[in-house]
């Protein structure tokens, strides 16, 4: 299984204010279709567009992304 | 439907009228020059089209290009339909080898120089430009694997002979065409899976 960055963007987009995909995209200064791929977990973004979207949401950036770290990264974390 | 999609889909559109009109014009004229000049003329028509803008925080800009950048493009245009009429009529197939390549090198330099016209668009946004980064690096590799085939193959065809120069004419046209075709179908296809 890879590394994965999850995150709780709709959640989010849903609590602050029941936001458009539109509405948060033109907040942060991307398109639409990328707000749906973040969404749809099939897109990381960059360190800047996410913090972007941490302050137009009003939250921190660890309550809007999760990093789940693949089987095998996790087992050699563990051991060191 | 997105706007990569959208300006995949006209490129592809114009792209695919290229192959068209040097058929037609070969049929008519058995002329491989001519039929070359005619239907690359409308790939330069493709460099109207301003995709994005430089002013990300105001979509609604849209001031119209400058009076410089229109009449370089029409006058690119211009210069490259006198030639091909010259050609045509003269019989003389040296200036279209030679001038089409020229004044694609000087019309690019100036073009830069000049810096992008003002549109309704924004910028593109992160993930778009990785998709059109990786939809160009694709479309380099199948460039490059074609353009080393094609001239192996010609190499061998004319071994000790002289090749004809419409012949490097039609490599370096069809060369450009490859890399818009591939960077539309790769461009397509990246959206097509990121929207799934």
């Amino acid at each position: 299984m890879a590394e994965l960055i999850a995150n709780r963007l709709r959640h989010w987009r849903f609590t602050r204010g029941e936001l458009t995909q539109e509405e948060l995209a033109q907040r942060v200064g991307v398109t639409r279709q990328t707000i749906i791929a973040l969404e749809k977990g099939q897109y990381a973004p960059s360190l800047l567009l996410a913090f972007r979207l941490a302050a137009a949401l009003e939250i921190s950036l660890e309550e809007l992304f999760q990093y789940e770290a693949a089987p095998a990264a996790r087992r050699s974390r563990a051991k060191a | 439907m997105s706007r990569l999609q959208r300006q995949s889909l006209f490129g592809g559109a114009v792209l695919l009228l290229v192959p068209v009109a040097v058929g037609i014009t070969f049929a008519l004229k058995h002329n491989l020059e001519a039929a070359l000049g005619v239907g690359f003329t409308p790939l330069a028509l493709l460099s109207f089209v301003q995709m994005t803008g430089s002013k990300p925080e105001d979509p609604r800009v849209t001031e119209p290009p400058g009076t410089w950048v229109w009449s370089l493009r029409m006058g690119y245009v211009g210069i490259v339909i006198m030639w091909l009429y010259l050609e045509w009529h003269l019989r003389n197939g040296f200036p279209t080898v030679v001038a089409l390549p020229c004044l694609a090198a000087l019309y690019w330099l100036h073009r830069r120089t000049l810096g992008p016209a003002p549109s309704a668009m924004p910028q593109y946004d992160e993930r778009e430009k990785t998709i059109l980064t990786r939809a160009f690096r694709c479309s380099a590799q199948v460039f490059w694997v074609l353009f080393v085939l094609s001239g192996t193959f010609l190499a061998m065809k004319f071994r000790g002979q002289s090749v004809p120069a419409s012949l490097f004419l039609g490599q370096i046209l069809v060369g450009g065409w490859v890399i818009g075709a591939a960077m539309c179908l790769a461009i397509l296809w990246q959206e097509r899976r990121w929207q799934s």
